[in-house]
């Protein structure tokens, strides 16, 4: 197996470090959606990872969400359930992807 | 066992490049001990839905070890996103499912990106014909460029019967749903042969009226299924030998700034010509 070798430039992880906020969009009830800051997601499990996106896609199954076709869906919930990115930080228990 | 540094050369790494999963599965639970990590214990499809999603600057992915996947070096980005989630769906729930076959006459319902991710994936196993039923030609267009083998507008509501016509009455041995409506699924309870399989990828919020009346005695199978996820590894190798290029899917691209804009260009797929709408953060490290 091999893995991608991938280097974060040294000025992303400085300037990252400093902000506790991130832009996404967020879900506010049927047909109303907003793209604003939400607090950057820190590690709350040993076996979480953060990972920055680099690249996401929108799927019809968003617009059914949008639309209000799924109830379960609350106030403030981040749309998007496929994207591609950049492991920012591991939790303790993360051993291999 | 291992030595050290093959250890360290499996673990994951700050840094690393990863497909994000659409499904989130913790490897451990009854379900994903089967293979079925769309029903995990911990996860499934919470992502975007009961967890906060990818439409960000950055995600929280719980039980990492089993929803993220590194990829190669070298690998096309656009490529690489269509196996988060509908490369993925068309296989498994399609092609797999409906266990396409050589020679095998199969109906595409629905040339959205889940259908002609059906389409682009059923080439694996070379089905004899392919026909793809979509209400709109400019779908129906790409689609033919894709592989399809005969094209059939079903805005006149007679699809079903162009299809046994096409057929010489026998119907297709497999009949995929790629829309998740009535009317669709109608079309493949209509055209399913003798022996065949429904394989149904589209996400219904709607009942459906089965015709037993018809099918009982057709030795058909029906399958429903929630992307399982399980078959990345598989797909990223053909990704990766440049057979599959799940990115040409990829119709519009905006910087994640403008999501409200590609939204907007998304939900008028029909008119703005749009599959895939891709959707970047920044530049790309690859």
């Amino acid at each position: 197996m091999t893995t991608a070798e991938l280097q974060l430039p040294t000025t992303s992880a400085a300037t990252l470090s400093l902000s506790k906020t991130m832009k996404a969009l967020a879900y506010h009830g049927p047909g109303k959606r907003a793209w604003g800051d939400k607090p950057r997601p820190a590690i709350q499990d040993p076996g979480d990872a953060i990972i920055r996106i680099t690249t996401s896609t929108i799927c019809g199954t968003d617009l059914h969400i949008l639309k209000g076709d799924l109830p379960a869906v609350t106030d403030g919930r981040i749309f998007g359930h496929e994207g591609i990115g950049i492991v920012e930080q591991v939790g303790a228990g993360v051993s291999q992807f | 066992m291992s030595n050290k540094s093959e250890r360290e050369s499996l673990s994951s790494k700050v840094g690393d490049g990863v497909i994000i999963s659409c499904v989130t599965a913790c490897l451990k639970c009854d379900f994903c001990k089967r293979g079925m990590y769309s029903h995990c214990r911990r996860g499934g499809w919470i992502l975007g839905y009961l967890f906060d999603g990818t439409q960000a600057e950055f995600v929280r992915i719980p039980q990492a070890d089993g929803s993220l996947y590194n990829f190669p070096a070298g690998s096309d980005e656009a490529d690489l996103v269509m196996l988060s989630d509908i490369s993925r769906t068309g296989f498994e729930c399609g092609v797999r499912n409906g266990q396409v076959t050589p020679g095998d006459t199969l109906a595409i319902v629905g040339a959205g990106p889940v259908g002609l991710a059906v389409l682009l994936t059923a080439q694996f196993y070379s089905p004899a014909a392919i026909f793809m039923i979509d209400l709109d030609d400019k779908r129906l267009a790409i689609a033919k460029k894709f592989g399809t083998t005969t094209l059939v507008n079903s805005s006149d509501g007679k699809a079903a019967q162009r299809v046994m016509d096409l057929t010489d009455g026998a119907g297709v041995d497999v009949a995929i749903e790629a829309v998740g409506i009535p009317a669709t699924f109608d079309i493949c309870q209509s055209i399913v042969a003798a022996g065949g399989r429904i394989a149904n990828a589209g996400v219904h919020g709607k009942p459906v009226e089965l015709h037993l009346e018809k099918l009982w005695d057709r030795n058909m199978s029906l399958t429903t299924r929630l992307v399982d996820t399980v078959t990345t590894p598989m797909l990223l190798k053909v990704v990766r030998s440049g057979k599959l290029q799940p990115g040409k899917l990829v119709t519009h691209r905006f910087p994640i700034n403008d999501i409200m804009k590609a939204y907007e260009t998304f939900a008028n797929a029909a008119k703005e010509g749009a599959l895939k709408v891709v959707l970047t953060n920044g530049q790309s490290q690859y």
